[in-house]
């Protein structure tokens, strides 16, 4: 049987549904005339937009983005290279001055990044020069263009990205970029099997999250431009408005919808140039933290990278409080902190003895404090043979590890078990 | 890429076994009632303390179910109680609710988790299930698995048996067979069972039904441009199906350079999450009690058959009774009862082929005389309710239903009845009764060589020609459809698929030819009951009891209907 003759005897219940009305305008739009119905884009179906913003002369850069970036200090091209290098796991050979990092942003049709999500503003920006960043916008305008669009996109990339330059983004890693690549493949610019624009990737996301984490409502973009770049937007679209602007924008591309689209673009742009700023600021408060807790999340940040002499060097004032507080106390979260972060480092290369000290600094300091008595007990036990020692440290803390006292109380046997108190002072203190 | 094509869960060493009812009218060769079988072994499984999943083949199968193993535990504990301490009635219940459930679709989701719950920690030791309970859900330590009818597919079959004896220990399965000839043809064919794969499953990728809902995905993944051919569509094709989708809002066409444009879906919503994977979707009912509570929901097309007013909708075994339906707000409010029946819906099923295989007239008349295959038009009336007693399964009454009619189309396959049959079965009545035993083997028959469930098809008897209104027999009817056969005279035997647009199986059927007809006469004639029974002539039906279908009527009716297949077969071949 043809399916032109099943199609004619399809019951009506199950036709498909008639597209749902979108949600009405956000605001109400100004009359339509047939006129700016036509698109206005030519053939292509996306336009590209480019500009050009020196940075440190904030009197030169151009009026579309003056007010935006007011009060943003953007880095110089090596300045930026600094700053990722201090933020992320670089290549080897480090950054090739000569192929700047490229900052981009997507903006899309769908937010959870499932398949009926378009890339439909992409916003991207490098140096041309030690102190001239260069801004790049496609805008698409037609759904069937964007295979076009992500083909001219490929093309602009393909030569500035290799292994020593850098993607940056705000949680790129799991949205904009996979998006972006799983697109190219989908439109056949490139074979399922390859992967696309692949090079060193700065997702600011996660070193933000690391230093910045409970320091505010949440850790957008724009809620640490707020808090940490004392940048404030003004009328931007959030997130999900986006989405609704993009689609009101293909379904019906009229004036009003036209106005929709530039402050979806205008979103874009401040992302993108923002990016720099807030990896510039990133890299400057992890050399100089603002206060105590966001020194010891930058030593944990370096620690991470494994970068030890970084993060030590970080602990060092945090260190010295542990070591001088010899009773305990409130406050203390910040300096333990420090003291087994700084354990676990001595401790990974093999300076037993001096993980052992920041152990027992912190047993003195939070008395039966579970990580600190459990790793001073194993210490005592397994490295400097001091069961007794050792049973005195595993029974005070807060939650015993009932086989480590076990086996520790046979070892030890009817022989005596030093005070706690006696054991953690004398191991807080520097070796003879 | 690996390849497993063997099966590695766990299982211990199991038995398994089929039980037949015994037959207790020699003449029809009626069986016992396979549910009553059933009662009687999980309840002796239950006493012996083995913890039981019952499979039934239909939710009311399950409530049955539930009801009677409650009331036979309730009666042994307060009897053995009354021995002890005195009677107690109230303490009994509620032990047998802790350990005898029921399990179904249409259960809220919270009561679902919390029978599995009781099932993973031994408080459950009996349930009661659908096909529910057969697939990804994490349930272990079962020792036994009763599966109340043959499954349907050797699929389900093993599936639900392997239920019982996850750990390792050696588990127990027991099939009891109902009267349908599918599980009479299982009894008698162990191997079978036993030494085939499992079915393949099917899908016609053109069922529009099927097909559209892709499409529009498939443009929401990449814009469909102008003269592209989707993959296995062809250009025609893909541009009749977008064409359309375009008409009727799904998709939506933007023009691009030149002359050239695109289909493609506009917003937000996903296409992907409205394909339904098991057919058309309309809103489901709910069912609230007079707190305004929800219950349980019920699928839109079981609604008339389950919720009209005064229907007993069981939950667990406890009966609510339904005071009143929204229809349009698809609602039905229900308050517990103490009934001591269940009412079953009278469904009719009108069933009307519009369409030949004349594919290039719009205008074309309803078919002649003949077969082949086509579109059907099936209307499904539910114009009254049964009242049923529990226990003994006797009707105690009727009540009428006024509800909406329910519509779709599907395709079909229809068979005449050739001249030479009219010449020598001149009573209509007869005829009639050959052609509703016929229908009934054809699709027995087709659903075993099809490999599919019997519930897929569905199987008529149109009157004068097939474009005319027909009834549908699924089990019962009632002798309007008699009437309607006697009428025209020349009965035409219709196979339509259950799913709306079709799946493809009655017109697999048609075009098996003279193979399909090879078979149906073998069930036929390889059953031993005396002069034909439920099995292989179909239920009990007015028509046959009024004019006593033989069988040898029914093998001269297959015999014609199979010349005629092999003529056409012969003349599609061409002359030697």
């Amino acid at each position: 049987m043809s399916l032109a003759r099943r199609l004619a005897h399809r019951a009506d219940a199950g036709e498909p549904k008639k597209k749902k009305l979108r949600k009405p305008p956000l605001r109400k739009p100004p009359l339509r005339n047939k006129a700016a119905r036509t698109r206005p884009t030519g053939q292509e179906g996306f336009v590209r937009d480019a500009v050009d913003v020196p940075v440190g002369a904030r009197q030169r850069r151009p009026a579309a983005v003056a007010k935006d970036l007011a009060g943003l200090e953007l880095p110089t091209a090596p300045a930026l290279a600094d700053a990722l290098a201090d933020l992320a796991v670089m290549p080897r050979a480090g950054l090739d001055p000569e192929v700047p990092a490229v900052m981009i942003d997507l903006e899309t049709t769908g937010l959870m990044g499932q398949s009926g999500a378009l890339v439909c503003v992409v916003g991207a920006a490098w140096h041309v020069a030690p102190d001239c960043l260069h801004f790049e916008q496609w805008s698409l305008h037609r759904v069937g263009a964007e295979g076009a669009m992500l083909a001219d996109i490929d093309a602009t990339l393909r030569d500035r990205v290799g292994p020593r330059t850098s993607f940056v983004s705000f949680n790129g890693a799991s949205f904009d970029l996979p998006l972006l690549r799983r697109r190219m493949i989908r439109h056949a610019i490139y074979r399922a099997t390859e992967d696309p624009l692949r090079a060193p990737h700065v997702d600011l996301l996660h070193p933000a999250r690391r230093l910045w984490r409970d320091r505010g409502p949440d850790c957008r973009l724009g809620t640490l431009e707020a808090r940490q770049l004392a940048m404030h937007r003004e009328g931007d679209v959030g997130g999900a408005e986006v989405v609704e602007l993009l689609w009101r924008w293909l379904e019906e591309p009229d004036e009003a919808a036209a106005a929709d689209l530039a402050k979806v673009q205008r979103h874009n742009r401040i992302d993108v140039l923002s990016l720099t700023a807030l990896a510039h600021t990133m890299h400057r408060r992890l050399a100089d933290p603002v206060d105590d807790v966001e020194r010891l999340r930058a030593a944990r940040h370096h620690h991470r990278l494994e970068r030890m002499p970084a993060a030590v060097a970080l602990l060092e004032p945090l260190l010295a409080r542990l070591a001088r507080s010899t009773t305990p106390g409130k406050g203390w979260e910040t300096p333990v902190g420090a003291g087994l972060l700084a354990a676990e480092i001595e401790r990974r290369a093999g300076r037993h003895d001096l993980a052992a000290r920041y152990w027992a600094q912190v047993c003195r300091r939070v008395p039966g404090h579970p990580e600190a008595h459990e790793a001073l007990a194993k210490h005592l036990e397994h490295k400097a043979r001091a069961p007794a020692a050792a049973l005195a440290v595993a029974s005070a803390s807060v939650t015993p590890c009932e086989r480590r006292v076990a086996r520790l109380r046979k070892k030890v046997a009817d022989g005596p078990v030093p005070p706690v108190v006696e054991v953690v002072s004398t191991w807080a203190q520097p070796r003879v | 890429m690996v390849v497993v094509d063997r099966d590695t869960s766990p299982c211990g060493p199991r038995r398994f076994l089929v039980v037949n009812p015994k037959v207790v009218d020699a003449t029809t060769g009626v069986r016992r009632d396979y549910i009553k079988v059933s009662r009687e072994i999980t309840t002796t499984l239950r006493r012996a303390e083995v913890s039981t999943l019952a499979f039934c083949r239909t939710r009311r199968a399950v409530e049955l179910l539930t009801r009677y193993l409650r009331d036979d535990e309730a009666r042994e504990v307060s009897g053995r109680r009354a021995g002890a301490h005195g009677g107690d009635g109230p303490t009994a219940l509620r032990t047998a609710r802790t350990a005898i459930r029921g399990y179904r679709g249409g259960y809220l989701p919270e009561r679902r988790r919390e029978i599995e719950r009781a099932l993973r920690e031994g408080e459950a030791r009996v349930v009661a299930s659908t096909n529910a309970l057969e697939l990804g859900v994490d349930i272990g330590g079962m020792d036994a698995v009763v599966l109340a009818g043959y499954p349907g597919t050797r699929a389900a079959t093993w599936q639900r048996a392997g239920r019982a004896g996850r750990r390792g220990q050696p588990s127990l399965a027991v099939m009891v067979l109902s009267s349908s000839p599918l599980d009479q043809f299982v009894g008698a064919s162990p191997d079978f069972l036993f030494d085939r794969a499992i079915e393949q499953a099917r899908v016609d990728p053109d069922n529009p039904e099927v097909l559209l809902p892709h499409i529009r995905c498939a443009a929401q993944e990449l814009p469909i441009m102008d003269g592209e051919a989707l993959p296995g569509l062809g250009a025609e094709d893909t541009e009749l199906a977008v064409g359309y989708l375009a008409g009727r809002g799904g998709l939506h066409y933007e023009p691009g350079p030149g002359d050239t444009g695109a289909h493609v879906v506009l917003g937000g919503d996903s296409p992907a999450e409205q394909v339904a994977i098991r057919g058309a979707m309309e809103e489901n009912f709910s069912v609230l009690d007079p707190a305004g509570e929800v219950l349980a929901q019920v699928d839109f097309e079981d609604g008339p058959l389950y919720l009209h007013p005064g229907a007993i909708y069981p939950i667990e075994g406890t009966p609510y009774e339904v005071r009143e339906l929204d229809w349009d707000g698809r609602k039905a409010s229900v308050r517990k009862v103490n009934a001591s029946y269940y009412t079953v819906a009278v469904s009719k099923l009108r069933v009307r082929v519009v369409d030949a295989t004349e594919e290039d007239d719009p205008e074309a008349q309803p078919p002649e005389w003949g077969a082949g295959t086509g579109y059907a038009h099936v209307v499904r009336k539910v114009p009254a309710f049964k009242k049923i007693r529990l226990g003994t399964h006797d009707n105690i009454g009727f009540g009428p239903i006024n509800l909406p009619d329910l519509e779709l189309h599907t395709t079909a396959a229809y068979w005449g009845m050739p001249p030479e049959i009219l010449r020598e079965m001149p009573d209509p009545g007869r005829r009639a009764a050959a052609a509703l035993a016929c229908a009934h083997a054809m699709r027995h028959a087709a659903a075993l060589l099809l490999m599919c469930d019997v519930g897929d098809l569905r199987h008529a008897v149109t009157s004068g020609h097939p474009g005319a209104w027909g009834i549908a027999l699924d089990g019962g009817h009632g002798p309007d459809a008699l009437a309607e056969i006697e009428a025209g005279g020349v009965p035409h035997i219709v196979l339509i698929d259950r799913n709306p647009g079709g799946a493809g199986l009655a017109v697999h059927a048609f075009t098996m030819g003279t193979m399909f007809f090879d078979r149906v006469i073998a069930v036929v004639t390889g059953c031993d009951c005396g002069q034909g029974c439920p099995t292989c002539m179909g239920p009990s039906t007015e028509a046959a009891e009024q004019y006593g279908v033989e069988r040898s009527d029914v093998v001269t009716v297959l015999r014609a209907l199979r010349r005629t297949a092999a003529a056409t077969e012969g003349e599609q071949r061409g002359p030697a």
